[in-house]
């Protein structure tokens, strides 16, 4: 039945969602106000009372995110990823293949589990300046920083935000997202990085200068604070292993990453007011986040996404691998070009909806997660961490180009959602889901 | 009560670059005119902002080495640092100009001169007439003289 609370909350979704897309404001003032605007029109109207606008806030989101955010305030201020950089591009000795192998692996590993963009906020430098030294063209190794970041980011819970968005609603736990996701990861990295070999091959057979100079950094350089390296490498390590065991210690992801973060925080400056660690976390995501949880929940409780829902349900029904083939595709190239958490938010309900209705609905969670991870190096726009490593690229010699781009990154893709597509094909054949 | 120092008294005279100059221009009029700190002025004389070494500095400095990613510094070799610095020479100097300097009346008191420029981080502060043109800066040279006067502290 269409109500009134229907198409309002409807129309306001659609605005909201069409100004955020449009990327000609930011996205978080925008979320902001369409949420305002949506509460008010609900209270008003009586389809969206404040009560189920709070109740649709996914707070253990939100908590793993802000605990993650926390921790890497802290950690990337000692210099310690800058040491692990610097420390793997001298074992490579300045050839270049092993330089893209390895700063493109170190991206992947260290987005497993810190966001993309602080990853390659931390690598990008490290790839421009290495690159410099040895007088070689810094393109190939940003553009792997950049790729291997977003593919690095698929294989675990905690990688990317949209992960622990879909993870939580589906109910995965980090093991379970591991053994999943983290093979089709893998595989997909290492064909990137072999994609790689030949779209750069005239780059790579250059000849690097000044060896003995890489050979002369010295990586302790790069810590600032050894204490505080020391504290929250080991504070890091404990968190990743207690996600690991999360089935043997009973502790949800949220908590152990918001307990990492309260040891560190007590830790390292325990008389201080942490006020300026907790300026430097994304709080604008957050209210991003929470904003578009409030804007969903209305579509949730008008009903509008009943009926989207019902509109796949027979198409689901019929043939759940190709749906889920479909919803692969379809993300991954929505998230090359448009913000990829609003597609997140939007689609889990649907997907929701298809599990209460009887889908078995497994395999649809693992297609969205690629689908919206593999995405983002679709583009220069996909993703956040992309723009990063476009802009430190121009301001050298070699800019990266929109043609730049598409070279290795639409390619990269490519080969990631085939991966991925035969790991669905597996994963629904074999009962594996 | 009569002001014991005043502003136009201890104002630094006027050092000036055309907004058409460029990064190499700027730098060698504050080398021959021993400042760290010029007015941009357009053709008719009037202040369009202010230029410093520190302004000049960030301009050369690449972004993935500046900010957090200052720990890079260590490893930046002085070639690389002597190759940016070339290639920024011709850069128009009103793209690297700040033009958010506090800016103040030459009828304004000291007080209100050393307030103002104090109230962002650069320490200096515009004075200018009253059709917008420079007559002089207030630095933390001039600041360090007014204090030390008000301590009766020899200033030499």
């Amino acid at each position: 039945m269409i109500s009134i609370g229907y198409v309002l909350s409807s129309v306001i979704a659609i605005l909201t969602l069409g100004i955020i897309i449009s990327e000609k404001y930011h996205r978080t003032p925008v979320a902001f106000m369409g949420a305002m605007v949506m509460m008010v029109a609900g209270s008003v109207g009586h389809f969206y009372s404040f009560d189920v606008a709070l109740a649709s806030i996914d707070l253990k989101t939100l908590a793993l995110l802000f605990g993650s955010m926390i921790l890497v305030v802290i950690l990337e201020e000692t210099g310690f990823f800058q040491y692990v950089g610097i420390y793997t591009a001298k074992a490579t000795r300045g050839n270049p293949w092993s330089l893209l192998v390895g700063l493109g692996a170190l991206t992947g590993i260290l987005s497993m589990f810190l966001n993309n963009v602080t990853t390659v906020m931390l690598i990008a430098p490290i790839a421009i300046t290495v690159a410099r030294i040895l007088e070689l063209s810094p393109i190939p190794y940003l553009m792997s920083a950049a790729i291997m970041a977003n593919v690095g980011g698929v294989g675990t819970l905690v990688g990317h935000p949209p992960n622990v968005l879909i993870g939580y609603a589906a109910g995965i736990g980090f093991n379970n997202f591991f053994m999943h996701a983290f093979p089709v990861a893998l595989i997909s990295g290492v064909f990137t990085l072999f994609s790689m070999k030949l779209i750069y091959r005239t780059e790579l057979r250059k000849r690097p200068e000044h060896i003995e100079a890489l050979m002369l950094m010295d990586p302790h350089d790069a810590i600032v604070n050894k204490k505080i390296a020391r504290t929250g490498v080991l504070v890091l390590i404990t968190v990743i292993m207690l996600f690991f065991l999360q089935d043997v210690s009973g502790l949800d992801a949220a908590v152990v990453s918001l307990c990492g973060a309260a040891i560190l925080l007590i830790l390292v400056d325990p008389k201080r007011d942490p006020q300026h660690i907790l300026a430097r976390t994304e709080v604008s995501l957050l209210l991003f986040f929470t904003s578009l949880f409030v804007i969903f929940g209305a579509l949730r409780a008008t009903g509008v996404l009943d009926s989207v829902a019902h509109l796949l349900l027979n198409h689901a029904e019929a043939n759940l691998l190709l749906t889920a083939v479909i919803i692969l595709w379809v993300s991954a190239v929505l998230s090359a070009l448009i913000d990829n958490i609003p597609l997140a938010v939007a689609m889990i309900p649907i997907i929701q909806n298809l599990d209460h209705s009887g889908v078995p609905v497994m395999i649809l969670w693992w297609a969205l997660i690629f689908g919206v991870g593999f995405g983002g190096h679709g583009s220069p726009i996909g993703s956040a961490a992309n723009l990063v490593a476009i802009a430190h690229s121009e301001q050298t010699d070699t800019p990266i180009t929109l043609r730049v781009w598409l070279r290795s990154g639409l390619s990269s893709m490519l080969i990631c959602l085939l991966v991925a597509t035969l790991g669905l094909v597996i994963y629904g054949v074999y009962g594996l889901a | 009560m009569k002001n014991h120092i005043e502003l136009q008294d201890i104002i630094r005279p006027v050092q000036t670059i055309p907004v058409t100059a460029n990064l190499k221009e700027t730098l060698s009029q504050m080398l021959k005119e021993h400042t760290n700190s010029l007015f941009v002025i357009d053709r008719d004389g009037k202040l369009v902002g202010i230029v410093t070494v520190l302004d000049i500095l960030k301009e050369i400095t690449p972004d993935y080495l500046e900010d957090k990613n200052v720990i890079m510094s260590s490893f930046v070799t002085e070639d690389m640092f002597i190759e940016d610095v070339r290639k920024c020479e011709n850069t128009l100097v009103s793209t690297f100009m700040r033009s958010d300097t506090p800016i103040v009346d030459q009828q304004a008191s000291v007080v209100e001169a050393i307030l103002r420029a104090m109230s962002n981080e650069r320490s200096r502060v515009a004075v200018v007439d009253q059709e917008g043109r420079p007559v002089g800066m207030l630095t933390r040279t001039e600041i360090k003289s007014v204090l030390g006067d008000y301590l009766d502290l020899p200033t030499a």
